[in-house]
């Protein structure tokens, strides 16, 4: 009975140790997944929505869409922990970008300046590297013709 | 020597146990903090409510792009989700594009209505979506196009073949 009860004890303190340990291992894995799934799946919906409007609105509609798209990440940024940040930094780039591209066809060669300086410096933030105008262009350019609709 | 062997046994099994508990309940929570799995709680702030919202929008797009009918209905969840969205949308000073998410949800229904030969409820759908386009100041608002769009949707996403997604909704 004596002999039981110690290694029932010991079993208790097995399980007690590795308890912590599979709780730890399962938020590093299972937790951190779950947090990049969120977000992709959450930040690309809205990007989806977002991008529509920019490509198939008019551009009044296309830079109210751009900006509150903008707004969410950041907002996101600024509430949780990035899963992936530089994806988030590229992601901002090409929003930035697009507002870019808004300013210039409203010939506001001003604002576009500012939208192009703060994707570079997006950009630059995931990369460490500094993208010129050109480089910039034909970066939205093969974004864009990715996605189609 | 034996002792020592119990001993041992003990231990490890009682790690095993524990480090499985551990890892399960982690996981469990994990998978029910997902966005896309459970709706927002009441007592979330608003820009938590909006990105749980965004994001349970995203699954029920993504589930009902499937080319095989699921057995929960998608764009009721679809539904579900651009209402909690709207609520808090505004609180969170956020102005996200609803009216695109509506009318795509429209065009799927007209899909939907279409399969099931109810050509009246296709209609009106589609018109539902292209009033929804206007106001969101597309170029061009008309169903044909959006329709399009949402075939695109599905096959980038790789829920639909091309030749599936015209009819397979």
């Amino acid at each position: 009975m004596k002999r039981i009860v110690k290694y029932g004890l010991l079993t208790l303190a097995g399980l007690l140790i590795g308890f912590p340990l599979g709780y730890w291992h399962g938020q590093r894995t299972v937790g951190e997944g779950g947090k990049i799934f969120s977000q992709t799946l959450a930040l690309s919906e809205y990007e989806t929505l977002a991008d529509l409007q920019y490509k198939q609105a008019d551009p009044v509609h296309g830079t109210e869409a751009q900006l509150d798209l903008l707004n969410f990440m950041r907002q996101l940024q600024a509430t949780q922990e990035i899963a992936l940040p530089r994806s988030l930094d590229y992601d901002q780039a090409r929003v930035l970008m697009h507002l870019a591209l808004l300013e210039e066809q409203a010939g506001y060669s001003e604002g576009f300046q500012r939208y192009l300086h703060q994707a570079q410096e997006s950009l630059n933030h995931s990369d460490h590297r500094w993208y010129s105008e050109k480089q910039m262009r034909k970066f939205i350019a093969q974004s864009d013709t990715r996605s189609q609709y | 020597m034996r002792t020592w062997v119990t001993i041992a046994v003990s231990v490890a099994l009682g790690l095993a146990l524990g480090y499985g508990v551990g890892f399960v309940t982690s996981s469990a929570q994990a998978i029910f903090e997902m966005s896309a799995m459970t709706k927002a709680e009441p007592s979330y702030d608003a820009f938590t409510t909006v990105f749980r919202g965004v994001g349970r929008l995203a699954g029920a797009e993504v589930v009902a792009g499937f080319c095989r009918k699921p057995k929960n209905d998608p764009l009721a969840s679809e539904d579900d989700a651009i209402r909690a969205i709207q609520n808090r949308a505004a609180a969170a000073d956020l102005n996200p594009p609803l009216d695109v998410a509506r009318a795509r949800l429209a065009m799927r229904r007209a899909i939907l209505a279409e399969k099931n030969n109810d050509l009246q409820l296709k209609s009106q759908y589609e018109e539902t979506a292209r009033q929804l386009l206007q106001k969101s100041g597309w170029e061009d608002p008309s169903p044909a196009h959006m329709r399009q769009i949402v075939t695109k949707l599905d096959t980038d996403g790789n829920t639909c073949g091309p030749s599936e997604a015209k009819g397979a909704q």
